[in-house]
């Protein structure tokens, strides 16, 4: 049942955001009932101009003509003296034929013998043909009428007996079901029926086919769950189209004037076969379009033949019986047979019982092609132009098993959220269930509840004990007591093959742990509830410790699991922990060219942390115009190779201002500059190298192809390996010329919050792929002044880069010197739950001469509309 | 010029290797419309409709009521194929979809006949199948009149009468242009040019289009130059050889297999041709210019080229549409195209009353490519309209 609620709300998601598939699936049911019937609204061909050639210009003749007119189907044009400039009118007049009455017309009548006039209709145009002929016969016949009972009555017959010997079988034809032999209700109820079914088509085959162009395609199937997937989306459309055959065989055939005479159980349960014949067929066909316009081109061309077998426009016995039996194949065939006999007879489902029938049984026959389709072609990742991704599910986990934890914080794996996945990728990820989230209660938790028992490790060199029981009430306690704010511990993270930039305001040595050989401090991570994964063996790498009063430290993973809704509130419903953090990250050289798969990642520029080199520094970002994909896959080729690439040397550059920020979508090769940069970034680690070499003191060093081969997956080898590399990097987009104007952050300040000595600006902004997904402001306090700290009701993560002063209860001051292990007072988290309650916290700048500054960063749709726009968002399209 | 000449050869190259690697590209520019005309061909392969089932309610039991079910089964459009007593049943194979109509023979109808009475005898046919029931609708009433005339002449026989004609007013009808009153010509030679057009319009869109798309919109301005105009020429000209033999392939299949009579100017018609292959494929490039964006122009064209049949007035005709229905029918080149092949062909106009429509077209032909062309000179260099979904 899962999977089935899965699909359909999968469904729904793919729907809801590709405006393609709702402008097909709503607006196009709406345009085209409105724009399809206007033709035919007139209903009945009235007023058919004609010429006159009244050669006689008799009583009689003038007689006859005055009929003509008198007669609604006909209108008189013009009139002529001869056939010739009868014929001549007929053409510049454009008029639909020609009355001829012959000289001598009346004399013959008179005398008693047969009288002819001659009537010429333009059968080019069949309904006016029709028409011409049908006015004229009616007319005359009136005039022969009139003329045969007065020659009897002149005999002495009575004038009753007169008109009964003239046609002694009088014969009355009557229509049925359309009264007044309407065009519009002939053929536009058939058509509305054929919309249905071609816009469930067109929809599915859209939806896929998106899919498949952005490769946003889920897991693989299973062919076990097929079914159910297939019925769960199949469920989806039904929904959507009860409400569009609703509209259609309700309100809109009332509101056309179409006969309705079908009764209401009767039309429901017809209309279900035909729906589900129409999305099995349309999920069935849908596995074989592999681009969004595809389905619509293949309907459009074929709605027309369609059409025509159906039997309305031309009677089923005359089509030949070859293309009878292929045109049982579609469900509009016996749908419109069907629907006709129902709506405008008033048939009954026995009277439509083999329509019905054998709609269910297109249903059934399909259901089957469309699982097995649909599991053909979801069984392999799909390779297409615009370059398909390893789906995040593939992608390794950032996480490994906390040490520090007895019991796994995840205790059923890492969950995806919404915000694993960005844009396209979302709506394939399902909402954990709420109760998976939160860790186990340990069968002794009672006892150990008043024993917070110190772990046997150290942080660095810290002195001070860690407890992850009961993390729910200390984190609690600790916030209480620090104001509604909590004060991390610092979180350093060293990575190997890289050089530390010395603007983390460490003491020099030790920024080398292990030595120059070793890993170096590369990093700071600031409000993370993940590890970092570097394998270098350091207790809670990466992870934010928050102080208790009583002197130890809690880890936030084990208090974001334990107290979601104190911590992170209902966004961790969505998110399954924070969603992100803040980090410094300090090169002494530039990185190489690379990009992340699915997280897109922002830079703050601050100039209060690049103290030491603050030179004139560029962040590589794309690739120009004139490098191909050929010339991609060669450097592709290159680096497995071994051979030093380059691939930066062909990038555009930014060149960094401080003061500013910029924003790095997901699939965008990038080489940030050698300065410090504060990163708020989604809670994952995901990164690809496309350079081989990277500087060292040494020189450029070769980085080995396992950076190149991250997030790919098992079994790709050889030119499909390469071609995959080439296919994920959206080269589009990378060859922007604009790609560094889109995505600078320009700084945006905060005029409402920005008064009495206090001065806030936006950093990071904007909405990749249209999510909120993180953002990060810088503020400065005046020397002496305060104010009180607002923000939206969210999880806010604090770092304070220069001064001294209070937050909350806690003491503030940024040092220079830091050493390894030690505690600091410039890094806090605000709780989800103490911004809620309070609204802002106090915050004084106790220095008389310097400024109090720090940055605050915020997750996942923390601002909403309240955020500034970035420059990608607003620019012309 | 040589080096424009090379850069266009270069653009032309690259389209036909783009065709050859697109499965959709190459089966509609030729293919596809091919074969969808003769499926319509084949629907309409009876071009008269005849032998339609009807049914006979019997409520006298006479020899004058066997007569009349003699003379509806001896008629050529309809096929008695059942004869029964009671009218509900006849109501329920007309809802079953068995029948057509129905004539009801009322109890007594010889008595009254012999008696000299007033008869009536009513026919029922099933309006919601127009060109069906108006046929059978026809035939009963001719059926009728022809057993009332036998029973009149009869009379007036016995009475000695014999020089006073039955009808002293009769109509010559003749059907102008279409003597045999063929159903099929006259659907057919709107249909496939409806068809053709789809396709045109569809398969512009998507040539343009998917360079936007995929972003190789600078690559192929490159390949040709880095001029729109030689870059565009080259590549539309593919399109506008295919087509133009597609178009004379349907233009051979109506006139040499539905076998329309051509009665005009066959190179007026082929010139016609080959403006409606360039309108189409221009109103294409246009779509992809204001929206430059492939699933968009997509929709539009189908949307334009989608309902065309309905509005080019050949089921319903122009001159009783609503102003709107009006105007947009003269919007679409294929209405004008249309007029000229019934003009060129079944009507045998002179070739002069071709021009208007011939002039249209050039201007349908010209104007939305020159549009978007001068469009697409910005649309193609600059990235910000590339890649878009």
């Amino acid at each position: 049942v899962s999977t089935l609620w899965q699909a359909f709300r999968d469904e729904f998601f793919s729907v809801a955001r590709n405006p393609g598939a709702l402008l097909v699936l709503l607006g196009a049911i709406v345009l085209y009932a409105l724009f399809y019937p206007v033709p035919y609204s007139p209903q009945v061909l009235k007023h058919v101009p004609v010429i006159v050639a009244d050669l006689d210009h008799s009583e009689l003749s003038r007689t006859l003509v005055r009929m003509v007119d008198a007669n609604e189907l006909l209108r008189i044009q013009g009139r002529a003296t001869s056939l010739a400039e009868a014929e001549q009118q007929m053409k510049s007049l454009q008029a639909g034929g020609i009355l001829l009455i012959p000289s001598g017309f009346e004399q013959t009548v008179l005398r008693g013998e047969q009288a002819y006039v001659a009537a010429y209709a333009d059968a080019s145009y069949l309904l006016v043909y029709r028409q011409v002929l049908t006015g004229l016969l009616t007319a005359s016949g009136t005039l022969s009428a009139g003329v045969e009972v007065q020659r009897m009555v002149a005999r002495g017959v009575p004038a009753e007996t007169a008109m009964v010997s003239r046609a002694p079988i009088n014969f009355s034809g009557r229509p049925l079901f359309n009264a007044v032999e309407g065009y519009s209700t002939f053929v536009v109820p058939s058509v509305l029926l054929l919309i249905l079914q071609q816009t469930v088509l067109i929809g599915t085959g859209l939806v896929e086919g998106s899919r498949r162009e952005l490769a946003t395609a889920a897991k693989a199937f299973g062919l076990s769950t097929t079914p159910l997937i297939v019925l769960g989306r199949a469920f989806f459309y039904l929904l959507v189209y009860w409400l569009n055959a609703w509209f259609y065989l309700g309100p809109l055939s009332r509101w056309y004037g179409f006969p309705a005479e079908g009764q209401p159980p009767v039309v429901f349960f017809f209309t279900q076969p035909f729906l589900l014949s129409a999305i099995f067929l349309g999920l069935a066909g849908a596995a074989a379009f592999r681009h969004r316009q595809r389905s619509m081109q293949v309907f459009a061309v074929t709605s027309l033949p369609m059409l025509l077998v159906a039997g309305v426009v031309w009677p089923t016995e005359l089509i030949p019986s070859w293309i009878r039996t292929i045109s049982h194949a579609v469900p509009s065939t016996p749908a419109i047979a069907g629907f006709l006999r129902i709506n405008m007879m008033g048939a009954n489902l026995d009277e439509v019982a083999p329509e019905y029938l054998h709609l269910w049984l297109l249903a059934l026959a399909y259901f089957p092609v469309a699982c097995l389709a649909q599991w053909l072609a979801n069984r392999n990742p799909i390779t297409n132009p615009e370059g398909p991704l390893p789906r995040p599910a593939d992608a390794p986990s950032p996480q490994s098993p906390s040490p520090l934890s007895k019991q796994p914080a995840h205790p059923h794996g890492r969950h995806h959220s919404i915000f694993d996945t960005v844009g396209d990728f979302s709506a394939d990820f399902p909402l954990p269930a709420v109760q998976d989230l939160r860790p186990e209660p340990t069968a002794s938790s009672g006892e150990l509840s008043n024993m917070r028992t110190p772990l046997k490790v150290k942080l660095y060199r810290s002195e001070l004990p860690i407890v992850d029981q009961e993390a729910a009430s200390s984190v609690q306690e600790a916030a209480d007591a620090g104001g509604g704010v909590l004060r991390c511990f610092p979180s350093f993270v060293g990575r190997k093959f890289c050089l530390p930039g010395k603007n983390l305001e460490l003491v020099d040595e030790d920024y080398f742990p292990e030595g120059r050989e070793g890993w170096a401090i590369d990093e700071r991570w600031n409000g993370s509830a993940i590890l970092a994964d570097t394998g270098n063996g350091i207790h809670g790498e990466g992870l934010c410790h928050f102080h208790h009063p009583d002197g130890y430290l809690i880890p936030m993973d084990a208090a974001v699991h334990s107290a979601p809704d104190f911590i992170v509130g209902p966004m961790y419903r969505t998110l399954n922990g924070t969603g992100f953090y803040n980090k410094e990250f300090d090169n002494l050289y530039p990185l190489g060219h690379h990009m992340h798969p699915f997280k897109p990642e922002a830079y703050n520029f601050n100039a209060w942390r690049n103290k030491r080199y603050r030179n004139d520094c560029h962040t590589s970002v794309g690739l120009m115009e004139y490098f191909t994909e050929e010339m991609l896959a060669d450097s592709i080729r290159d680096f497995i190779a071994g051979r030093n690439n380059q691939i930066r040397s062909h990038a555009r550059n930014l060149a960094v201002r401080m003061g500013t920020g910029f924003l790095t979508p997901t699939r965008i090769l990038h080489g940030p500059a050698a300065v410090n940069t504060e990163e708020p970034q989604r809670d994952r680690d995901d990164f690809r190298f496309y350079q081989s070499h990277v500087l060292a003191p040494e020189g450029e060093v070769f980085l080995g192809p396992e950076l190149l081969f991250r997030h790919l997956p098992e079994g790709l080898e050889g030119e499909d390996r390469v071609q995959r590399l080439v296919n994920d990097i959206n080269m589009p987009a990378n060859k922007d010329p604009f790609i560094v104007e889109k995505h600078l952050l320009l700084p945006v300040v905060d005029e409402e919050a920005s008064q009495g000595g206090f001065h806030d600006e936006w950093r990071v902004y904007g909405r990749p792929n249209g999510d909120e997904l993180f953002s990060l402001r810088q503020f400065e306090l005046a020397p002496g002044a305060e104010t009180i700290l607002t923000g939206p009701a969210s999880l806010c993560i604090l770092h304070f880069c220069h001064g001294t002063g209070k937050i909350g209860n806690h003491h503030v001051e940024v040092k220079s010197g830091i050493r390894l292990g030690e505690e600091l007072h410039d890094e806090f988290v605000i709780p989800y739950a103490a911004q809620k309650a309070q609204g802002g916290v106090k915050l004084v700048n106790t220095s008389q001469t310097e400024p109090l500054v720090g940055t605050r960063c915020w997750g996942p749709e923390a601002w909403g509309h309240k955020m500034p726009k970035a420059p990608f968002e607003t620019w012309p399209r | 010029v040589s080096a424009y000449a090379t850069a266009w050869w270069r653009g032309f190259r690259r389209e036909w290797k783009r065709i050859a690697a697109s499965r959709f590209l190459f089966w509609a520019s030729g293919p596809a419309p091919v074969v969808l005309f003769l499926l319509l061909v084949a629907i309409f392969q009876q071009q008269v409709l005849r032998e339609l089932p009807v049914a006979l309610v019997d409520q006298d039991q006479s020899a004058l009521s066997d007569q009349l079910a003699r003379m509806l089964d001896a008629t050529t459009g309809l096929d008695l194929r059942y004869r029964l007593t009671d009218t509900t049943d006849a109501e329920q194979l007309v809802r079953e979809g068995r029948i057509y109509g129905y004539v009801v023979v009322p109890r007594g109808l010889e008595t009254q006949v012999l008696r000299g009475e007033q008869a009536n005898v009513a026919g029922f046919h099933n309006a919601a199948f127009l060109s069906a029931g108006g046929i059978v609708s026809r035939e009963f009433r001719t059926v009728v009149a022809t057993l009332s005339y036998g029973i009149k002449q009869q009379r007036l026989t016995r009475l000695g009468v014999t020089a006073v004609p039955l009808e002293p007013v009769r109509v010559q009808s003749s059907a102008l242009y279409n003597p045999q009153l063929n159903y099929a010509y006259f659907l057919l030679v709107a249909m496939l040019p409806a068809m053709l057009q789809i396709f045109i319009a569809l398969v512009a869109v998507e040539a343009v289009g998917t360079e936007l798309r995929w972003g190789t919109a600078l690559e192929w301005l490159q390949t040709s130059g880095n001029r729109v105009v030689v870059a565009l020429s080259a590549k539309l000209a593919p399109y506008l050889l295919l087509y133009l033999t597609t178009a004379m392939v349907m233009v051979t299949i109506l006139f040499l297999l539905v076998e329309v009579p051509l009665r005009g100017n066959l190179l007026a018609i082929a010139l016609g041709s080959l403006l409606l292959v360039a309108s189409y494929i221009g109103i294409g490039v246009l779509f992809v210019a204001l929206s430059a964006n492939l699933r968009m122009a997509t929709s539009f064209a189908a949307f334009y080229t989608g309902p065309a049949l309905a509005y080019m007035g050949i089921s319903f005709p122009q001159m009783a549409m609503p102003t709107f229905g009006q105007l947009w029918g003269n919007m679409l080149p294929v209405t004008h195209y249309m007029r000229l092949l019934i003009g060129q062909g079944i009507r045998g106009e002179d070739v002069a009353s071709a021009l208007p429509q011939l002039a249209l077209l050039l201007v349908f032909a010209t104007l939305p490519l020159g549009l978007a062309t001068l469009r697409l000179r910005r649309l193609a260099r600059d990235s910000r309209y590339w890649g878009r979904t």
